[in-house]
């Protein structure tokens, strides 16, 4: 039964598995980073490391609104550790696997980048793929 | 096999240093045939190695290494005497050795090789001597020591001497059997599991070790292990089975008498154990550790730095004379800290050094010429991460100055030089830099020669030719692809390769210098940092955010109103005392507008790429900083511009600068 921590950008409810997660700080200043792809905010000095920050909503296509984001989700995948700026964190879910539906790619980009629709009561919360989402396999093979 | 593979690491490192002894003791064997600690020493090399190929079940190098090891054994008997021929075989077979090697490295098998060729050529030179096995034999015949027959025990745990009386019964005797192994052994523990092989294949029962099983497996144990077992065989066999293995130094095997017998003999044999493994353990007290564990210490080190001086800047302000005190020496503890752990890191050039005697032995053979290579500061140490970097540099270096500096004997007795030319590879530490120079004593670079060149490639013109020093012309040779011979059949002028070598000591953050004289010949300087994750950089500002360009790569810093940069081919310039300098906005370059570019005095920071000068307009300059370089992380490992960053004592963060990579 996964473990999934639930977070907003814009409007849209979103998750990941909670073991993917290492923390959640408040969203620090950014150092822009040019000739980086368009997805890559930019970088932040997380306790004397440099940690990439990726723009979800821009890989996703999500509308993002006007707010600011005030919280960075840090995910640590392999050892790799990348930041996520959302609106807010909500909770940590449990869920069964026949509450995950597998999603109907209406939306190129989502294509392998969800694991499914998960929907607990009223809500519909788009749990995502990390390691596909970052692609960090290819890089590795690039780098 | 699988017990095996964890000693693979440790085999290959052993036998690769063994390699490295065999090419040594050979080519002092080629110097002087005579020799006898030469054909000591290689003998004992081969031997070794071939012992630890057996343990390792690697049967062809094996037998390679025991058929050299025989025909050495004749060599060193002084039955056949050394010649050019014998030297040269030799060093085909070490050739093989290595390839093995290799092969074993890289697919954990030995590979294609065929050594039966190796084999039979050795076998023919031996002729009809076949003496050298017994002799082999002999010696260690020695080694096998039957002290007194039996040893009486009281001392053992009462479930032992239950299945040693039952076992009595079944018609097994009760050994205790001590093995040790030789000092210098490095296989230890893969030495001993060879040892329970060999008594379980004979189906004897191994009822106890001292120290236990696990101790042994983890080397946790001096040189000797006692066994207490129960075997069919004969205790004589037994030590022979067991010699068979080698790099052993004693095997004493006694019949166990259980008993009140006075428990005297064991304890003083205990003792003198112990105190032998005391002083044994002031000698072996060095750790092998994990490259990467030595990073992550950098890394933390790294952090405490910049910790360090971010407190220091915020108490600065406020002046409290208390907190001065324990600052500084703060600073000196971190400082010391930051020393030591660099100091961990760095290995001698030597690691690098040790395969050109061979390799210039090799080349100057092919190419009919005399060179002798002498070898400085070969003690001088590097990060680990340069040394291993900088081989294929030298490898260019040293085969440009044997192949087109040094003439032929003859030609170099005509112009009154000995006919045995000189290369001399030389390395020693200045400051925070570590030189290492390679100077041949040959004919010298043709400036006039290099001159032309470039100019029939359009990369410089007559009159500017004219005016600028040898060194500026040397530059050229560097220029990917340039040589100076005219006939393209020909392999290479000086320039092959010098392209490579520029790129590969620039990438870590080093520098190249040429000096050269007609006849006299000619020297190349590598200067290199010490260590590659502190460098010392130029902080600037763009458009509110702070770069670093490595200080290594700087030429100077100038200030330029905005009507002395032209236009020319649609390309920025800027005359830099008298030479032109292609000039780029960093604004422009990193998608930052603003008025700044346009003010009246620009802040232009000049620095040497491969081929050319190059001016960058900043914002503002910053100062000297020396910091820690951090990877940008995977997701950022292949953008254009920058290299790395680092966390300034403000805690933001400073991108630092690849040059090459940004566009002019």
């Amino acid at each position: 039964m996964p473990e999934i921590l639930e977070f907003k950008i814009g409007k849209q409810k979103l998750a990941f598995d909670v073991d993917s997660v290492e923390m959640v700080i408040e969203h620090p200043k950014v150092t822009p980073v040019p000739g980086a792809p368009n997805f890559v905010k930019g970088i932040i000095n997380l306790r004397g490391r440099i940690v990439t920050l990726v723009k979800l909503d821009e890989m996703l296509d999500l509308d993002k609104g006007e707010e600011e984001f005030e919280q960075v989700l840090v995910l640590n995948i392999g050892g790799e550790e990348v930041g996520i700026p959302v609106h807010s964190v909500d909770e940590v879910l449990m869920v069964n696997e026949n509450e995950i539906e597998t999603p109907v790619s209406q939306h190129e980009k989502y294509a392998n980048k969800v694991k499914g629709i998960v929907k607990k009561e009223d809500r519909l919360i788009m749990y995502l793929d990390v390691r596909k989402i970052l692609n960090l396999e290819n890089k590795e093979q690039e780098g | 096999m699988s017990e095996m593979d964890a000693y693979l690491g440790v085999f290959v490192d052993e036998a690769r240093e063994h390699l490295q002894n065999l090419n040594d003791s050979l080519l002092a064997i080629e110097e002087n045939p005579n020799d006898k600690e030469a054909l000591n020493e290689m003998f004992r090399s081969l031997h070794t190695l071939k012992g630890m190929a057996g343990t390792m079940g690697f049967e062809r190098l094996t037998k390679l290494c025991h058929k050299m090891e025989n025909f050495l054994g004749i060599l060193r008997k002084g039955e056949i005497l050394v010649t050019s021929e014998i030297v040269d075989k030799l060093f085909l077979g070490v050739d093989m050795i290595g390839e093995l090697i290799d092969n074993i490295s890289k697919t954990t098998d030995e590979g294609d090789v065929n050594v039966d060729e190796m084999v039979n050529t050795i076998e023919h030179m031996m002729g009809e001597r076949e003496v050298v096995e017994e002799e082999v034999k002999e010696e260690r015949e020695e080694i096998g020591e039957i002290e007194g027959a039996e040893e009486v025990f009281t001392a053992l745990e009462e479930e032992i001497v239950h299945v040693i009386k039952e076992a009595k019964k079944q018609g097994y005797n009760p050994y205790h059997l001590v093995v040790k192994l030789q000092p210098e052994t490095m296989l230890k523990s893969a030495r001993m599991y060879m040892v329970f092989k060999k008594l379980e294949d004979i189906g004897a029962e191994i009822l106890k070790t001292i120290p236990d099983v696990q101790s042994i497996e983890e080397e946790k144990f001096d040189l000797e292990v006692e066994f207490f077992l129960i075997a069919k065989r004969d205790k004589n066999d037994i030590r022979k089975i067991i010699n068979t293995i080698s790099e052993i130094d004693k095997i004493i095997i006694k019949d166990i008498k259980l008993g009140k017998g006075e428990a005297k003999v064991k304890e003083e044999k205990r003792e003198k154990i112990e105190t032998g493994s005391r002083r044994k353990a002031r000698v072996t007290r060095t750790v092998r550790v994990d490259i990467e564990k030595l990073d992550t210490l950098m890394n933390l080190m790294g952090e405490l730095v910049i910790a360090r001086s971010r407190i220091v800047e915020t108490l600065k302000k406020y002046q409290i004379k208390d907190v001065d005190e324990s600052l500084a020496q703060l600073s000196r503890a971190t400082l010391d800290l930051q020393n030591v752990v660099m100091k961990i890191r760095m290995i001698p050039v030597s690691f690098v050094f040790n395969r050109f005697p061979r390799m210039v032995r090799d080349l100057s053979r092919e190419l009919g010429k005399r060179v002798k290579l002498i070898i400085r500061g070969q003690e001088t140490e590097l990060d680990r991460t340069v040394v291993d970097e900088i081989g294929d540099p030298l490898v260019h270096l040293i085969r440009n100055a044997i192949d087109h500096g040094i003439e032929t004997p003859n030609e170099r007795i005509t112009k009154g030089k000995p006919p045995e030319g000189t290369v001399e590879l030389t390395a020693r530490q200045e400051g925070n830099s570590v030189i290492i120079e390679v100077a041949d004593d040959g004919r010298g670079l043709d400036r006039m020669a290099i001159q032309h060149a470039a100019i029939e490639r359009g990369l410089l013109n007559e009159n500017s030719a004219a005016t600028m020093s040898d060194e500026e012309i040397y530059q050229y040779i560097f220029v990917s692809g340039f040589s100076t011979k005219k006939d393209a059949s020909e392999v290479s002028g000086r320039g092959i390769g010098m392209d490579v070598v520029k790129n590969v000591i620039e990438s870590l953050n080093g520098r190249v210098y040429i000096q050269s004289q007609p006849d006299k010949g000619t020297r190349v300087s590598i200067v290199l940092p010490l260590t590659l994750a502190i460098i010392q950089v130029l902080l600037v500002r763009v458009a509110g955010n702070v770069y670093a360009f490595p200080i290594v790569n700087i030429d100077s810093t100038i200030r330029a109103s905005a009507t002395e940069i032209k236009k020319v081919q649609d390309k920025d310039v800027l005359v830099v005392r008298g030479e032109i300098v292609p000039i780029t906005f960093l604004r422009r370059v990193f998608g930052f507008n603003g008025v700044k570019e346009i003010s009246d005095s620009l802040n232009v920071v000049i620095v040497r790429t491969r081929d050319q000068k190059r001016g960058f307009v900043v914002d503002e300059l910053l100062g000297q900083e020396d910091i820690v370089i951090k990877s940008l992380g995977k997701l950022l490992s292949n953008i254009p511009y920058f290299g790395g960053g680092a966390i300034l004592g403000d805690g933001s963060i400073a991108l630092i600068m690849d040059i090459a990579g940004i566009p002019g």
